[in-house]
């Protein structure tokens, strides 16, 4: 009997020893990340036989946690985002940044050279903001590569340490299902591989599978990360056509698997989706604008006279120049086939995209044309001539390796060294670069052309009210070619106007070539030839109307009266005319883009990453509550509190020193029963 | 039953102080700047509205200065045409003058020494330069004085008809100069006829060299010149048409339309008797007809290109200047003297009235710009408020919500005091 109180006390003792051991453990853990409290679990000995505990219980709900996880991707994906959109958002829209400014400063510059075209100061003002224009484009550039550069170096990081934490879950779950085998505590060791998870999840969504003890962990679309003690190698790589974006891999029974647009969620989910929903839209928009700015400029300057009488050259440089040309587009580095040249030329600013194109070469001769980011597949139709492609076309001679397509304002060609190969691979970027390549090549201030290579002489004796003006359209037309030797036009012309039967104002246009002899001009040259050639001769006049004679658009409005003339001749040193200056002025406010001005564009832009900074700052808000929800629920129940331990720490030793007390007893009695005798 | 972990505890009252703290510091940014959206992220939606009000205003700046410039310029044309309206009125008087008959000749000399004096003012005029060193009355030919003196004396204009367009609106635009042509060029004198066709441009070296069917075409007197005015009004060109496939020749004139023209007694003139050499009228033109020669095709034909020849007011002045320098020595040059006089004063006439006309136009132009000027100052406005809507701070309601934020801070900071000092180790 007292024996039994002897046992029942030291077991009592070691019990709540035991017991007091796991409150010093939780108060000691009550600020460690992750730490899941621990209880110890009493069990009595049937027959009054005393206590003893039985194990230490981890509280844990491995639904909250799976909860905690998931939520723990998207916040972190939102999150970063957030911060980079942000810095997207402030490099756009910052006045000292901003393109939209710049184009403002230079086309007030350009103003001033239209309100005084003869004023050297103006035209060198103009040209100094033509200048710091394209440094803008150039320096925005710069800053947003920087900022892919900054994603690029997170991706790898967060890469990296996806590997290591993978490894270590790894290793936690061979180590917990080993001591778990020799009946050895595991608690610290699973807190330990949850914070692991946790800090998984915050790198890219996952999709965590409990089996035995193990934890298996798979990302993407199943993509398995650790399968056991197995761990497949996470790396990222170069991208490949596109060295600026590089991608994530997952090294998979000895394949390796390309998961950069299958991830989602946490950090590397957070950077992808920035990287396609707005850096790179932002890039290719950027270039789109560069594009059209350069393109519209350089054929309106083209058609202008400057201070020299000569035509205009380009103020910013080919959009088509050769290394232009060059570098929209890219092949795939594991192509079989070798590039002679590849080309992409922009025809049509105004049907330029923001999209990236991927050409592969498929079987029978022909291809599949997907639209990036969104890999929509584009329909081509083949067509059997290189000299029939016209837009929406391709021809393909894998053979003699020729590719030639053309789209949405692009004209691609390729030529293989001797062939492609079916699975070749070429990324057409026709944007992307672009901002990048403009630059301001006039310098002389005497080059900027302003005037209008034509003049119009309205005859003085005119009676009607008609009032004419021209525009060139084509600045390499014939009627232009002995203005350097004779400074005139050839020929120039003059139209008179008469009336048919039924009163109807008619004009018929004389080459006036010889003053005294004006000859009905010729109709331009048909295929086959008229013959003789028609002339304009009592052509139907209707107000307003353009027609177009020897590369000059000419119109006339108003209301001509009988015999009266207009005459059109080189603008010999007309430095004081602005007609072409004005003509360059309005390209500022002109739709030149599929949707509007470059401004438009440039400010849709901002509008548009504007709005996603916008929801994406109301869902991290939302992102963040919801997570510290789940987080607050899963604290309360795996965490600590310091009176709830303070309280068990007052019962267990109580309860020891009652069971001191049993021995003491026991003792006693034993004392009494060894007096007794 | 929820638990409350000692953890949470400190990290939501941290949590709670963070937060208020940043927006006390974000609300004190906005009220010592003035501005509300500090950073384009600060409010992502109102930043794309601010750059597109950012863009008008620069717009409106960019037509303020337009509309600057060209009052500046129109305002030159007006005080230069002003100075001309002087010159004329002094011109007037001297012509007045110089008509008296009661003068002697060298009276008239010196009337005609202070014309002269006049027209080199006025070409002076004529020839203004901006600032720029431009000639502000040549047309787009700025950088060549319009009028300058040729050999015979007389001043031609050298420039054209170019007008430069401003834009100090959407799409609206102003000329902002003239050209001499319109101001000065303003005198429709004598009319003169260029006969056109084939025999200018085959070889006069050739035999029998070409030569147009009519020659020497005149006016007898301002009398014929308007009757032929008037009669081929809306006719265009006439062409004379000499039909030389049967003898004996014939001709006909039809006007630019292709239709055969009616004599002044209403009958068409075709296919009538053509004699070599003979004088005809052709509503009130005196021509001279000459039977074709060679064998060019189309040589036959030729056109009448008939305009009055326009002159400056520089050129009409000299020629008066010239006349009153004649002496009066007989009744005919009295006679022609007294013509000089009488086409002086409706010449002068003409160019008056263009100089009026120029100035009233000028008057009218720059009213209009003072218009548009004060309606896109209004759209500036509209512009500004609603900018500042968008970005200016709303003190009332910043200073407000600082406060209530400050409150805020301070409980949290009080409770966490509170909470920190509860410890049930403290009691036992």
């Amino acid at each position: 009997m007292a024996f039994n109180l002897l046992n029942i006390g030291s077991q009592a003792l070691l019990a709540n020893k035991t017991a007091l051991s796991t409150v010093g453990q939780n108060i000691a853990n009550a600020s460690t990340e992750g730490y899941s409290r621990q209880e110890a679990n009493f069990v009595s000995v049937v027959g009054r036989q005393g206590t003893y505990i039985q194990d230490i219980d981890r509280a844990t709900n491995q639904f909250v946690v799976q909860q905690y996880w998931s939520d723990l991707a998207s916040f972190s994906s939102l999150n970063i985002q957030d911060s980079l959109i942000s810095q997207t958002d402030n490099l756009l829209a910052t006045s000292s940044t901003n393109i939209s400014a710049a184009l403002d400063t230079y086309f007030q510059a350009m103003q001033n050279v239209v309100d005084d075209p003869t004023s050297t100061a103006n035209r060198e003002l103009f040209i100094a903001e033509a200048d710091s224009l394209t440094d803008r484009f150039n320096s925005l550039y710069a800053n947003l590569s920087t900022q892919n550069d900054a994603v690029n170096a997170t991706m790898t990081v967060a890469a990296e340490n996806l590997s290591d934490y993978t490894k270590s879950v790894a290793q936690l779950n061979d180590q917990i299902s080993y001591l778990k085998s020799v009946d050895q505590p595991v608690n610290e060791l699973l807190d330990q591989r949850d914070v692991l998870v946790n800090k998984i999840a915050e790198i890219v969504d996952i999709n965590v599978v409990e089996q035995g003890d193990s934890y298996n962990i798979f990302i993407g679309n199943g993509q398995p990360l650790i399968v056991g003690q197995a761990v497949n190698e996470v790396e990222i790589r170069q991208g490949d056509p596109d060295h600026t974006q590089p991608e994530l891999y997952v090294m998979h029974s000895g394949a390796e698997v390309n998961v950069t647009q299958q991830v989602s969620g946490g950090v590397l989910g957070g950077l992808k989706d920035f990287r396609n929903e707005v850096l790179n839209p932002a890039f290719n928009e950027l270039g789109r604008i560069a594009l059209a700015l350069a393109d519209e400029t350089n054929t309106q300057h083209n058609k202008g006279l400057d201070l020299n009488n000569e035509f205009g050259g380009d103020v910013f440089t080919d959009i088509n120049s050769d290394a232009a040309l060059r570098s929209r587009v890219s092949a795939d580095s594991e192509n079989l086939s070798t590039i002679n040249y590849a080309y992409v030329t922009v025809d049509d600013v105004s049907e330029l995209t923001v999209n990236d194109y991927l050409f592969k070469i498929a079987n029978d001769d022909t291809i599949t044309l997907k639209r990036l980011p969104t890999e929509s597949i584009i329909n081509l139709t083949q067509v059997a001539a290189a000299t029939d492609v016209v837009d929406g076309t391709y021809y393909l001679d894998s053979g003699t390796g020729v590719l030639k397509a053309k789209l949405d304002g692009i004209d691609v060609e390729i030529k293989g060294n001797s062939y492609l190969a079916v699975g070749d691979e070429f990324l057409v970027q026709p944007t992307r670069n672009q901002a990048s390549l403009i630059e301001s090549v006039i310098s002389d201030p005497s080059q900027l052309a302003l005037a209008s290579p034509v003049s119009v002489t309205t005859n003085p004796n005119n009676n009607g009210t008609a009032t004419a003006s021209v525009k060139v359209v084509d600045p390499a037309s014939s009627v232009f070619d002995k203005i350097a030797d004779t400074g005139q036009l050839d020929p120039p012309i003059e139209i008179v106007f008469t009336e048919n039967a039924t009163g109807g104002m008619e004009y018929s246009i004389y080459d006036v070539s010889n003053p005294d002899d004006p000859q009905l001009l010729e109709e331009p040259a048909q295929v086959p030839p008229i013959v003789p050639a028609p002339l304009y001769e009592k052509e139907a006049y209707v107000s307003g109307q353009e027609f177009i004679i020897n590369g000059i658009g000419i119109t006339i409005a108003g209301e001509p009266r009988v015999g009266d003339r207009f005459t059109f001749e080189f603008n010999k040193d007309g430095i004081s005319d602005n007609r072409n200056a004005l003509a360059l002025s309005e390209i500022q406010d002109k739709k030149i883009l599929s949707n509007g001005s470059m401004q438009d564009h440039y400010s849709g832009l901002i509008e548009k990453i504007g709005s996603k900074a916008a929801a994406g700052q109301i869902n991290l808000i939302a992102s963040e509550s919801v997570l510290q929800s789940t987080q607050s629920t899963l604290a309360s129940i795996i965490g600590v509190n310091l009176d709830e331990e303070a309280a068990r720490l007052v019962q267990y030793q109580q309860a020891y020193s009652a069971s001191a007390q049993l021995i003491t007893t026991s003792q006693t009695l034993f004392d009494t029963l060894l007096n007794s005798f | 039953m929820l638990r409350v972990t000692t953890a949470q505890q400190y990290n939501v009252a941290i949590d709670n102080m963070q937060r208020s703290n940043v927006k006390i510091d974000n609300l004190s940014q906005q009220i010592s700047s003035g501005k509300r959206v500090l950073q384009p992220s600060d409010d992502p939606i109102a930043a794309a509205q601010i750059i597109k009000l950012d863009r008008e205003l620069a717009q409106y700046e960019k037509y303020e200065l337009n509309i600057q410039v060209t009052e500046r310029r129109l305002t030159l044309e007006e005080s230069v045409l002003g100075s001309m309206r002087t010159s004329l009125n002094r011109i007037n008087e001297f012509v007045i003058q110089g008509s008296t008959a009661t003068l002697t000749d060298s009276d008239r000399a010196s009337i005609a020494v202070a014309l002269r004096t006049e027209v080199e003012y006025m070409a002076d005029l004529m020839n203004t330069q901006d600032v720029q060193g431009e000639y502000i009355f040549a047309g787009s030919k700025g950088g060549t004085q319009p009028y300058q003196l040729q050999a015979d004396g007389s001043y031609d204009y050298q420039g054209d008809d170019g007008q430069r367009s401003i834009k100090v609106s959407n799409e609206l635009y102003v000329p902002s100069n003239d050209s001499g042509q319109y101001l000065f060029e303003a005198v429709a004198a004598d009319l003169q006829t260029v006969v056109k066709g084939v025999y200018a441009s085959e070889d006069p070296l050739s035999v029998p060299a070409p030569i147009p069917v009519v020659s020497a075409t005149s006016f007898e007197d301002q009398a014929a010149q308007d009757k032929f005015t008037e009669a081929t009004r809306d006719l265009g060109d006439l062409t004379i048409t000499v039909d030389d496939s049967v003898l004996p020749l014939t001709y006909s004139v039809v006007d630019s339309n292709g239709n055969p023209v009616e004599d002044e007694n209403g009958v068409l003139m075709t296919s009538i008797a053509f004699v070599d050499g003979d004088e005809v009228e052709l509503l009130g033109m005196g021509v001279t007809l000459v039977a074709p020669t060679g064998t060019y095709t189309g040589n036959n034909i030729n056109v009448l290109h008939t305009q009055p020849e326009q002159k400056n007011i520089l050129d009409i002045v000299q020629n008066y200047a010239s006349a009153l320098e004649v002496p009066l020595t007989s009744q005919a040059k009295r006679d022609e003297f007294e013509a000089a006089t009488v086409k002086m004063f409706g010449q002068w006439e003409q160019a008056s009235e263009r100089n009026i006309d120029s100035v009233t136009r000028l008057g009218t132009r720059l009213s209009f710009l003072e218009r548009v000027e004060s309606s896109n100052a209004d759209f500036t406005l509209f512009a500004e408020t609603s900018l500042s809507a968008l970005q200016d701070t709303d003190m009332a309601t910043a200073i407000s919500e600082y406060q209530l934020e400050e409150v805020t801070l301070q409980a949290s900071q009080a409770l966490f005091g509170r909470i920190a000092a509860l410890s049930l180790f403290d009691h036992i």
